[in-house]
């Protein structure tokens, strides 16, 4: 587990523009926010460039980092997807338009990383959230993954599954909803991104 | 118990969701961005929705970046500090300067400027 000072503290020393507690963010958090965004553009060399973006912005401007919003991780893996989702899209990318809803024993566990017992413990949150996700309906899972892992906007979704666009609003509110009563019953009554990175062993 | 269990009344809730998760066009995400200061609980269901996103990006295959990607990171920082150096005190160390030159000495891949 990581010990040291809090994410808040070293956000708070980037602001007294403090290159040590940047390098120590980045340790902290560069697999994560790489893995996210590996997993959303796919392509290696669009992810780090999203990822040098992402802690760019972080240097150039930790202001946006709004405590009083909710956690670090939150906030940092929220970029990162926002970034990664507008590196596809500018990219236009082929891959993006046939992202398939993950179904049970499907690709979403964690790849095993060589003598990491962490890569143990990512697989065990990974399960939480993956057993989560198949709790929901069909139908909100697919709208949930189209959105969060295509990149697709609401609108795109509406033409891709044929629904009105009225419909695929209130489905990713209710799947949003619902995920979040589900994870937080899972993952116990703090936050679900501090329960998660526990569970990762990454805090 | 929290804004979105709790079916707040905001007309708008729908779209916060949406805004968070980065899935509207241009015109649905100006909306919501303008509305958001002035409205609790789609700030609140914002960032609802931000943690519930966040859970999603840490439980996708672990996937390590290549080495060269730190240098990338710390290139680009340096050089937006290192420009004010050289043009306006070349033979001073302000303080703000002293923490990035250690912690680019300490990545043992900086060069003194001459």
């Amino acid at each position: 587990m990581a010990e040291g000072p809090s994410d808040a503290e070293l956000v708070r020393r980037v602001r007294d523009a403090d290159g040590a507690a940047l390098s120590q963010l980045y340790q902290r958090f560069v697999r994560p926010c790489y893995s996210l965004a590996r997993r959303i553009c796919v392509d290696e060399g669009l992810a780090e460039d999203v990822v040098q973006e992402v802690f760019l912005t972080l240097w150039r401007d930790p202001t946006r980092f709004d405590p009083a919003r909710g956690g670090f991780a939150t906030w940092l893996l929220t970029v990162t997807h926002h970034r990664a989702v507008d590196a596809v899209r500018k990219e236009n990318a082929i891959r993006r338009r046939v992202v398939a809803v993950p179904e049970a024993g499907e690709d979403w566990s964690p790849t095993p990383v060589p003598g990491a017992d962490q890569a143990a413990l990512a697989r065990v949150a990974a399960g939480q959230v993956r057993a989560a996700l198949h709790r929901l309906p069909v139908a909100q899972r697919q709208v949930l993954a189209l959105a969060y892992f295509g990149g697709h906007t609401q609108s795109e979704i509406a033409v891709q599954t044929g629904v009105p666009l009225g419909t695929v609003k209130s489905r990713m509110f209710t799947a949003v909803q619902r995920l979040r009563a589900l994870l937080t019953d899972q993952l116990g009554p703090d936050t679900l991104v501090a329960e998660a990175r526990k569970m990762r062993g990454e805090q | 118990m929290n804004d979105l269990r709790r079916g707040a009344a905001c007309p708008h809730r729908e779209l916060a969701v949406g805004w968070a998760l980065h899935a509207l066009e241009p015109a649905g995400d100006s909306l919501v961005a303008a509305h958001m200061p002035d409205c609790s609980i789609c700030t609140s269901t914002a960032a609802e929705t931000e943690e519930v996103g966040a859970t999603l990006g840490l439980s996708v295959p672990d996937a390590i970046p290549s080495a060269e990607l730190e240098q990338r990171v710390l290139r680009v920082t340096a050089a937006k500090w290192e420009a004010p150096v050289v043009v306006l005190a070349p033979s001073t160390s302000p303080p703000r300067h002293i923490t990035r030159w250690f912690w680019l000495r300490a990545g043992g891949w900086l060069r003194p400027r001459r």
